[in-house]
């Protein structure tokens, strides 16, 4: 059995050119904790998802990782914040996209679920010219098992 | 079993002449550490094996031409500072310099090169820049002004700062351990030309960057906002790492009236640490932040050093080095001072384009055999130095030049501030080459 059976739209796309702002209102609006991101074309660019709004509230050198260390000393406020968002949130989505493993729709559906076991909370479904044909989450697949029972 | 050893002679197959073989050894394994094409550690450990399997040296030999006080030093000093890193202490100090410059983009500028440059001489300079940068980064964002400058302030305190000490940069402890000069020895000889090197690169910063760099009013109270005592995270650590580092600082400094080499003082100051730091756990626990703390060590790095060894005493043994030596003597006919300047200057610019390591190993027992020409090897001490000012200074000169630069130009890129190699070589090496006629003319002064 192949990803092909079990492939859903996702619930919502967000566009490459969109600002972070929009983009936020889409994730939120959708209780979405991450979404595809596709170029003007349908390609599929990347993922974007609360975690990356996340980051840019925070310094750049977090994205050090643990050479970070704790941020423990910055007393940042909510207003602090929430200026922050507001300036951050006019830059495009595609400047912030993160990478994210695909699936083909040919892809053995038993290779897809090994991946959900290994801590992707979904799949995007890519054909081979790079368009986005959807997504495999864990939710689709046990419905259909469901269903086919 | 020594004198066995002592006596092997290199019977190098096919029977081809073992200076030539050696020498061959030698080049290739480090025209391929130079290219970067391999994992330099790996490099080293394959010309190693080729000096073996080719007959310049048997196994004894070339365990014998490995220095293990320079090995245990390292991976000692690199356990304590992976243990007393976890408790915040670095970053404390780092917010503190901020706060107590005012937050003023020009004193942050001249102070965090000072904490990196007194950090640097006690701790390896990657680890100093890997503990330094990440806050720096922080505040600079926060002031909204551009890293540049100061991460390459960075790297230059921390080449500097590392220069001052027996275990502040590796070249030193390489130094230290194959003349048996002492940490004292080292901090009295080299320290206050540090010192003078420190404070004209600072000026210099301050004068081509600093004046220039200005934040709101707004941006420098977020900076004062920041709140060091939390940067602490855990004070019973703190306490023990301090305590231990001192201990060991302290060691170092009694080291000679002791008799006590630097190598075991950090391994044993390295156990000393992590035996505070498993007390109180469960058994299980305990063996995993043990070999969390072991993982934290560089390996590359050691095996590197292991291989570099055995490499440099297959081209002693085969006697190239010897003959090197004899050559640059009759070069600088036998001239203290002229050899002296020459080595300064030819480590200075060798280490800027390649790793000073390979040559300050390669160096060593060059500068050794000089000593009969010398008048002994008492007679030899300001030509230590001489290696020890260029090779380590001349690492600043490019952005390959040492390895705290590649590691501060990995955390810039990382953070979205990437440092290219051109624009930070038309700063670097003409402040290098001033770092350098600083050197030459307190050798001249002190020594020649």
């Amino acid at each position: 059995m192949t990803c092909q059976a079990i492939i859903s739209p996702p619930v919502a796309t967000l566009g490459k050119t969109q600002t972070v702002e929009q983009a936020l209102g889409v994730l939120l609006t959708h209780r979405a904790a991450l979404l595809p991101v596709v170029d003007g074309k349908g390609q599929f660019a990347g993922v974007f998802g609360l975690r990356e709004v996340v980051a840019l509230l925070l310094p750049r050198a977090a994205r050090l990782g643990e050479d970070m260390g704790d941020l423990g000393f910055l007393s940042d406020t909510l207003a602090d914040l929430r200026h922050r968002l507001a300036v951050q949130g006019k830059e495009s989505v595609g400047k912030h996209l993160a990478a994210h493993r695909t699936v083909r729709p040919e892809t053995p559906l038993v290779e897809a679920l090994l991946l959900l076991y290994r801590g992707d909370s979904f799949l995007p479904v890519v054909d081979e010219t790079g368009k986005l044909q959807g997504v495999l989450t864990a939710a689709d697949a046990l419905t259909r098992m469901a269903e086919a029972r | 079993m020594h004198g066995e050893t002592q006596g092997w002679v290199p019977h190098v197959l096919f029977g081809l002449d073992a200076m030539w073989v050696a020498t061959l050894v030698l080049v290739a394994t480090y025209a391929v550490i130079m290219s970067e094409r391999l994992n330099r550690a790996v490099a080293a450990l394959i010309g190693a094996g080729a000096m073996i399997l080719l007959g310049v040296l048997n196994q004894d030999a070339a365990v014998r031409g490995i220095d293990f006080n320079t090995i245990a030093l390292l991976i000692g000093m690199m356990i304590i500072v992976a243990i007393t890193r976890r408790c915040g202490v670095f970053q404390y100090v780092a917010i503190w310099s901020a706060k107590k410059a005012k937050a003023d983009p020009a004193g942050i500028l001249f102070l965090l090169q000072i904490v990196t440059a007194v950090f640097s001489a006690f701790l390896d300079n990657v680890t100093t820049v890997l503990l330094v940068v990440p806050v720096t980064l922080v505040i600079t964002e926060e002031l909204k002004l551009k890293p540049w400058p100061y991460l390459v302030a960075l790297i230059f305190a921390s080449n500097i700062g590392g220069t001052a000490t027996l275990i502040g940069d590796p070249p030193n402890i390489l130094i230290g351990s194959a003349t048996g000069l002492t940490f004292n020895q080292f901090v009295l000889n080299l320290a206050p030309v540090i010192v003078v090197v420190q404070l004209v690169t600072a000026a210099v910063f301050h004068v081509v960057w600093g004046r220039g760099l200005h934040a709101t009013h707004e941006a420098r109270a977020r900076v004062m906002g920041f709140s060091e005592i939390e940067a602490i995270t855990d004070w019973r650590l703190l306490k023990q790492s301090l305590a231990v580092l001192a201990g060991v600082i302290g060691a170092f400094v009694g080291a000679h009236a002791l008799g006590l080499e630097p190598g075991t003082i950090a391994l044993f100051g390295a156990a000393v640490l992590m035996m505070l730091y498993c007390l109180g756990r469960d058994a299980e626990s305990q063996s995993h932040e043990v070999h969390h703390i072991f993982g934290e060590v560089e390996w590359i790095t050691i095996f590197f050093f292991v291989g570099l060894f055995i490499v440099v005493s297959g081209v002693e043994k085969a006697g190239v080095l010897a003959m090197l030596a004899e050559n640059l003597v009759s070069f600088t006919g036998g001239d203290m001072r002229i050899t002296a300047i020459a080595i300064l200057w030819a480590s200075a610019i060798l280490s800027a384009m390649v790793d000073n390591i390979p040559f300050v190993a390669t160096m060593i027992p060059l500068i050794k055999s000089m000593a009969p020409t010398f008048g002994g090897p008492q007679a030899l001490e300001p030509l230590w130095w001489s290696l020890s000012l260029g090779a380590c200074l001349g690492g600043n000169g490019t952005l390959v030049g040492a390895s705290a630069n590649l590691t501060v130009a990995g955390l810039a890129e990382r953070a979205g501030h990437p440092i290219r190699f051109v624009p930070f070589m038309k700063v670097a090496f003409g402040l290098m080459l001033l770092s350098i006629v600083i050197g030459n003319i307190y050798l001249l002064l002190r020594y020649l």
